[in-house]
């Protein structure tokens, strides 16, 4: 669960919330709160008392959080939780490879252990799913009903179209293609996905079985009606089917090559490099911001800086390599603060769903109170044409401060741009850059970066 | 793949019923059925494997028996 802006105080029930009569979400005064309806109690009470709340909490896979006095909102409201707050929602077309695939493990994960304890995942939808550093858990306490001996998992389709149909297509075809969720937002079709899959994939057998053989089984019941209540599964068979979702889930890989942009500090010196760190650490112990939006992130170095300094810091970059890689950078040494993400600057995140309310844009999860635009801005004026005022506009609408480096035109990068076309970019100078983004904020400090021509500016909104 | 599958389809009909407590999903009707037989043949192959290790430890550990129970000289 995320917490808005406190300056924006907000009152509503939350736009995504309304698909399951259980319950809602809702703000009262600015905090989040998830009313539980009276249909849900029962199932609540044993997610709660079965032990299920507590060992999935305290493995991290759900969110905690705590019963209020809350008054109901609605007249079959029977409790009113309070949950633990998620520092920034992201969706899956926000997520890498491998961000989407441990989501995939920690949906499963939450199947066995409630049957373990007598209940069921009554659905897997991704959107569930939410990082609490690098640990993706479960954010929807309602997620849960009581078991019944025979019962079929009702979320299998939708296991299938949000997390196996997108992994797979991403790992045998090009993993842009988790782009796709961001069109289909219930999950890709599985025909879809069967048309998008090489011939190849049919000899894994998860991927026959989970995509192709269950797309085929769509269509020939398509325009039939099969009663769902009559049916029966073991429990053998469901866990069966579980486990053998996870073996697919396992099959599936992606090794990021080497891209462009991935080894793009190699460009210059290790003086040059430390100055830029030096400056930047000192930048951000001036602003002590509490939550940091890292623009064009590459590896993360930087974003390390801030969150290393107690900043909750996203680490954004439009190149699905570099993220995958700082994730497993995240994973692999436990770091906190820090959640690296896919985002195309020049065509970020938009509101989508139902009244465009259900997913939030980027905008809308903001403003933090530092921005960081390093060795960013000359790829958003040369290699997008977007002038400095337009980048500054923006820019000064995610956040409070500003880290910007301005790269000269002179710089081997900024001329590797310019390689292939004609320089219209007559007004790309220093003196323009610091005219423009004077608009919008005043420049605190100006710290040349040694062995090098660039320039660091520390910059605070107007 | 197709053959044995929508064989095996037949298999849900002898199956019995149950009411999901709380759906809101719709599981839709090939997604559904698919499981019911996936999941069945699935089940029954770890019902095979479990049966099969028994007897596999069932014979090893009477092998073990009578030629621990040989007299040592």
């Amino acid at each position: 669960m995320t917490s808005r802006d406190t300056k924006s105080v907000r009152t509503d029930r939350v736009g995504g919330s309304y698909r399951d009569p259980s319950g809602f979400v809702f703000y009262s005064d600015g905090v989040l709160y998830r009313q539980i309806n009276q249909r849900y109690r029962e199932h609540y009470e044993r997610l709660m008392k079965s032990g299920l709340y507590d060992s999935l909490t305290q493995a991290g896979l759900l969110i905690s959080h705590h019963e209020t006095s809350q008054p109901t909102q609605t007249d079959d409201g029977y409790l009113v939780i309070q949950p633990d707050i998620i520092p920034f929602v992201s969706y899956p077309y926000e997520w890498c490879f491998g961000q989407l695939q441990a989501a995939a493990f920690t949906t499963l994960a939450l199947m066995k252990q409630a049957l373990q304890h007598g209940l069921i995942l009554k659905d897997s939808s991704v959107y569930n799913i939410q990082f609490k550093d690098s640990q993706p858990m479960c954010i929807d306490s309602l997620s849960f009903e009581i078991y019944q001996p025979g019962q079929p998992w009702l979320a299998y389709r939708q296991f299938c179209e949000h997390f196996l149909g997108p992994l797979s297509v991403m790992a045998y075809r090009d993993v842009r293609l988790g782009q796709l969720l961001r069109v289909f937002l219930d999950g890709l079709p599985l025909d879809f996905v069967q048309r998008l899959l090489p011939v190849t994939s049919r000899f894994k057998l998860p991927l026959l079985t989970h995509i192709h053989a269950h797309a085929s089984s769509q269509k020939r019941y398509q325009a039939k009606t099969v009663k769902t209540k009559s049916g029966n599964l073991s429990l053998r068979g469901l866990l069966a089917l579980v486990e053998n979702l996870e073996a697919g889930i396992r099959s599936l890989r992606w090794q990021p090559p080497k891209t462009a942009w991935s080894d793009y500090q190699t460009n210059y010196s290790a003086r040059a490099k430390q100055s830029k760190q030096t400056i930047a650490a000192a930048f951000i112990e001036h602003v002590r911001p509490a939550t940091v939006w890292d623009f064009g992130a590459n590896d993360g170095s930087y974003s390390r800086l801030a969150s290393q300094a107690g900043a909750f810091t996203v680490a954004f970059d439009s190149d699905y390599v570099a993220v995958e890689k700082n994730y497993r950078s995240v994973v692999e040494h436990k770091e906190k603060n820090l959640l690296p993400l896919y985002l195309d600057l020049v065509n970020p995140t938009a509101p989508l769903g139902w009244h465009n309310d259900e997913r939030l844009s980027l905008a809308q999860r903001g403003p933090v109170s530092l921005v960081m635009a390093l060795a960013l801005i000359h790829h958003l004026a040369i290699g997008h044409n977007l002038p400095f005022d337009l980048i500054a506009r923006y820019f000064s609408d995610c956040g409070t401060w500003l880290i910007a480096e301005f790269i000269p035109k002179s710089d081997s990068n900024a001329q590797r741009l310019l390689a292939a076309r004609e320089d219209i970019f007559q007004n790309y100078t220093q003196k323009e850059f610091e005219q423009s983004f004077s608009k919008y904020y005043n420049i605190e400090q100006l710290r040349k970066i040694d062995d090098s021509e660039r320039v660091l500016y520390l910059m605070k909104k107007r | 793949m197709n053959l044995p599958f929508y064989f095996l389809c037949a298999i849900i009909v002898f199956l019995g019923t149950v009411s999901p407590a709380h759906a809101y999903l719709d599981p839709g009707s090939g997604s559904f059925i698919f499981q019911l037989v996936l999941g069945a043949i699935l089940g029954a192959l770890v019902t095979l494997r479990l049966t099969f290790s028994r007897v596999k430890r069932f014979f090893v550990a009477k092998f073990s028996r009578k030629h621990n129970d040989k007299p040592r000289h």
